[in-house]
């Protein structure tokens, strides 16, 4: 990412966190203001799929089972231990990234469905474990009581404070050699392990940080709430996150921001969606998925060309790597693709 | 004095000998040919010095020291970088990010320092991009500092491909076929280019099949078929062996 | 433990492990023939058993004529997802991992959609034996299990008689094993891939009717009933057929082994971490994957 493309983009996501510190100011209703913050915790799981799967191309599944782990350490902590909320704040995501360590471990050796199986199983295990402790966690009848670190406008911008942090966190790794690395990986394992990069320490960093993010998306989620229960951290949830961050753009932070909060709060402003709003982001996700190369910029614009010029323009030209590699699956009875 | 050393490297997958007791070397600063038919094993000897496969029996030593068995990045690390038959850039990213990314293993910055922007990470950076710079002016691909892998045209792809292998500051240099595909203005520029690679101090190891690049390039020549090398020596003298002859063209005489 | 207890538990455990069997079958087949690893196929079944809800409870159908309106529904379903949405942008080359969540954005569509049009209440339906408990001898068996047995023993049958003897079943063979040789031999490959589709929508159509009995139908329990198909499928090796029958089996009746000697709340959890262990140590699972492997 070139200097000026940075800054363009760190001035885009300033503009958007002013104009969410700036509602308080205009009078929304408590309702509506509550999903907002729910869109802001949102936010920093968006970003933690952001780094997993838009940089390093994991495909993660068990978001849901980490934001579960930075929830419930943080409640234990503040509930059963009597901890004050600032400690309960710093060892969740600490404790989310130790759970991030054991996910991300397989992921050297796991591709594709294999690695998306193994995170779905990884967070239903952390769902039922919460599920049946109920001497620790509250088991079904949920975790209760768990006090906030701050209260009320200031819980609002404290929230705020922390997901600009993360975002521009993320917008330096994406930029860093880190980032470079992580995007290797996902573009082609083979040239980036020739190219020096350690695949399997760097796809557990990836690993690592994303869990640290998703566990203090936790802290804020029981800060919201006041109350845990093991039926908030379903596969249901991972699934919305991975919608989230794929209607955001995979890799895009200001995107990922921007889809949080629509996927969160929209329907509470267009109440008439409310009961099927799931069903239309799904069916908006599958579209998107479905049109995905028409969508491209560059198909975009050669589409303009076309409809502007008088005598049509030559059709889609094959460039190199124009598809990507496709798996080795073998059943590729296709039409045709590209060179290289 | 060997710079990479393979003794009765060989290579197998499942029933096929891709690689037969190879004995393989090259010295400093040398230009080293390797040949063969398609299919005679070149690449996936490479592949066999890089780590990307562990070798079924045989070893390979780099600067004295025994490397089969280690990890790519290890072996890049050690001063070996490459490039591949078909292109691996990133081609979502542009020309200067590729590059920069053969630089992977000299950077010292950290995660904290990244996420903190700390004076070390923009040294460092400022650093890398002053060399990035360098190796672009080297091999040609200034004015193409920020265009997006994709759109650059075949023959410049590989060019990057070498420069971001250069970036590593490699020792030996292996490139696998890196005249494939070019016109020949840019065959030309690419002899002239890896001359300079080798006045460098820099070994090649030169897969191709272009002959007359060869001929011209390389200090010595191996050549493989089938996996197994049935020549070594000069250009010269390899063109004369009758091994090689047959290898190339078969049996004289059967057919029309 | 007397014997009939020990015959109780593996009949229950057989029962489930056979409708996971349907379920990872679909899920082979459809890997087999485009490598597509369908995580909606959960839900598909879980969907099915709702369209059976409304057929047979609903509109009253005899259970014949409801089932196999079921299942025509469910295969017209399965064909059209092909058609329309999966083999397109499984041509285009895109990349496996945006396909992969085309098919989870497809079961968040399905959880939804069902939670939209049946609502979230538990429903249950029966067979035509009833819920009366048999007495086979000092065995005591809810009907329902020796039906779901019984059909599922024949639906296995029928499946071998087609993959072996008729044009159709040959030809989708030839499909996984060997796509651009079956594409010379004039075989449209799309429209097989559409019909692999259907037949594996249509088995797990039949094994949400069959699970209906045993456990109450929610929009939500296709994630369940995915993983511990995924599961079989893994540990049977994910080319196999028979492999994902027997796995399925397995996952079924080891289940409510460990349910019931050790501790039933951590049922599932058992069957995870045995997934996790292959996936780990042996991803290629029991059986190699061997595509040609007859059912």
């Amino acid at each position: 990412m070139t200097k000026p493309a940075y800054w363009k983009r760190m001035g885009l996501m300033a503009a958007v966190f002013l104009v969410l510190a700036l509602v308080p100011l205009s009078g929304v209703p408590s309702y509506q203001f509550y999903i907002l913050e729910r869109g802001l915790q949102n936010l920093l799981v968006v970003l933690s799929l952001v780094i997993l799967l838009g940089y390093t191309g994991q495909l993660s599944l068990g978001q849901a089972g980490l934001v579960a782990v930075g929830a419930y350490t943080y409640g234990i902590l503040c509930v059963n231990y009597g901890l004050s909320p600032w400690l309960g704040l710093l060892a969740a995501p600490l404790m989310a990234g130790l759970v991030g360590v054991i996910l991300g471990f397989p992921s050297f050796k796991l591709t594709g469905p294999f690695l998306v199986v193994n995170t779905i199983a990884f967070a239903e295990i952390v769902r039922i474990l919460i599920l049946n402790n109920e001497k620790l966690t509250g088991g079904p009848f949920g975790l209760n009581r768990i006090p906030t670190i701050v209260s009320g406008l200031r819980l609002y911008y404290f929230m705020l404070v922390v997901a600009w942090l993360a975002a521009v966190g993320t917008l330096r790794l994406s930029r860093s050699h880190i980032g470079l690395a992580f995007k290797a990986i996902r573009e082609d394992e083979v040239a980036a392990e020739s190219m020096g990069v350690h695949v399997r320490n760097y796809k557990l960093l990836a690993f690592v940080i994303s869990a640290v993010l998703a566990g203090l998306s936790g802290v804020f989620f029981a800060n919201l709430a006041g109350y845990l229960n093991p039926d908030s951290f379903t596969f249901n949830e991972s699934s919305t996150y991975l919608l989230m961050v794929v209607l955001g753009g995979m890799s895009n932070v200001t995107g990922g921001i921007l889809s949080s909060l629509a996927v969160t709060s929209l329907p509470e402003v267009l109440r008439f969606m409310a009961r099927s709003r799931m069903v239309v982001y799904s069916l908006i996700l599958l579209l998107l998925l479905r049109y995905t190369k028409v969508l491209q910029v560059e198909n975009l614009r050669r589409w303009m060309r076309r409809l502007r010029a008088a005598p049509p323009q030559q059709g889609p030209a094959a460039g190199p790597g124009q598809a990507g590699d496709v798996a080795a699956s073998s059943a590729t009875a296709g039409r045709d693709k590209v060179t290289g | 004095m060997s710079l990479l050393t393979t003794s009765r490297l060989t290579k197998r997958f499942g029933g096929i000998v891709a690689v037969n007791e190879v004995d393989f070397n090259v010295g400093a600063g040398e230009i080293c040919g390797l040949i063969g038919p398609n299919g005679s094993g070149k690449t996936t000897l490479v592949n066999v010095i890089t780590g990307i496969y562990k070798p079924t029996a045989g070893g390979v030593s780099f600067e004295g020291q025994p490397i089969h068995g280690r990890a790519p990045h290890e072996i890049c690390a050690l001063g070996v970088g490459r490039t591949f038959q078909n292109i691996r850039l990133l081609l979502t990213l542009s020309v200067f990010d590729n590059v920069r990314l053969g630089a992977h293993i000299h950077t010292r910055a950290k995660l904290h320092d990244v996420l903190f922007q700390t004076g070390k990470l923009r040294r460092e950076e400022k650093e890398f991009a002053e060399r990035i710079d360098a190796v672009l002016e080297f091999t040609g691909l200034r004015p193409l500092r920020n265009e997006v892998a994709r759109n650059l045209p075949y023959g410049r792809q590989k060019i990057v491909e070498i420069a971001r292998a250069l970036m590593a500051r490699p020792k030996l240099l292996l490139l696998d076929e890196p005249a494939a595909g070019l016109n020949s203005s840019e065959k030309g520029q690419l002899r002239t280019l890896l001359q300079k690679i080798r006045e460098t101090g820099v070994a090649i190891v030169l897969i191709e099949h272009e002959m007359a690049m060869v001929e011209a390039l390389s200090n010595r020549v191996f050549v493989l078929n089938y996996g197994k090398k049935i020549s070594q020596g000069t250009f010269a003298e390899i063109q004369r062996d009758a091994a090689v002859i047959e290898a190339y063209l078969g049996t004289g005489g059967a057919h029309a | 433990m007397g014997l009939h207890a020990v015959l109780q538990i593996l009949i229950q455990g057989l029962n489930m492990g056979l409708i996971y069997a349907l379920a990872a079958l679909g899920i082979s087949l459809i890997w087999n023939a485009t490598g597509l690893f369908n995580f909606a196929q959960g839900d598909l079944l879980t969907m099915g058993g709702f369209v059976m809800l409304s057929t047979f409870a609903h509109l009253a159908l005899p259970y014949p004529l409801a089932f196999l309106l079921t299942f025509a529904i469910m295969g017209i379903i399965g064909y059209l997802l092909s058609q329309g949405y999966f083999y397109p942008m499984f041509s285009q080359g895109l990349h496996p991992d945006i396909i992969i969540i085309g098919t989870v954005a497809l079961t968040v569509l399905i959880q939804n959609g069902i939670l939209l049009f049946w609502g979230p209440s538990p429903q249950r339906f029966s067979t035509p034996l009833g819920d009366n408990p048999v007495h086979l001898g000092k065995l005591i068996v809810m009907p329902y299990y020796l039906w779901n047995i019984a059909i599922v023993v024949l639906l296995v049958a029928l499946l071998q008689v087609f993959f072996k003897k008729s044009m159709l079943g040959i030809a989708m063979r030839a499909v996984a094993q060997r796509p651009v040789t079956a594409l010379l031999m004039g075989v449209r490959v799309s429209r097989l891939v559409a019909l692999t589709f259907l037949l594996a929508t249509g088995l797990a159509a039949i094994a949400g009717i069959l699970i209906a009995p045993i456990i109450p139908l929610i929009p939500e329990m296709g994630s369940l009933v995915s993983l511990k198909a995924f599961a079989a499928v893994l540990i049977g090796g994910l080319g196999s057929f028979a492999g994902a029958l027997l796995a399925g089996v397995i996952v079924g009746i080891a289940e409510v082994v460990f349910a019931t000697l050790v501790v039933s709340t951590y049922k599932d959890v058992f069957i995870f971490v045995i997934l996790i262990l292959f996936l780990l140590i042996r991803p290629r699972g029991i059986f190699s994957a061997n595509i040609s492997e007859k059912v």
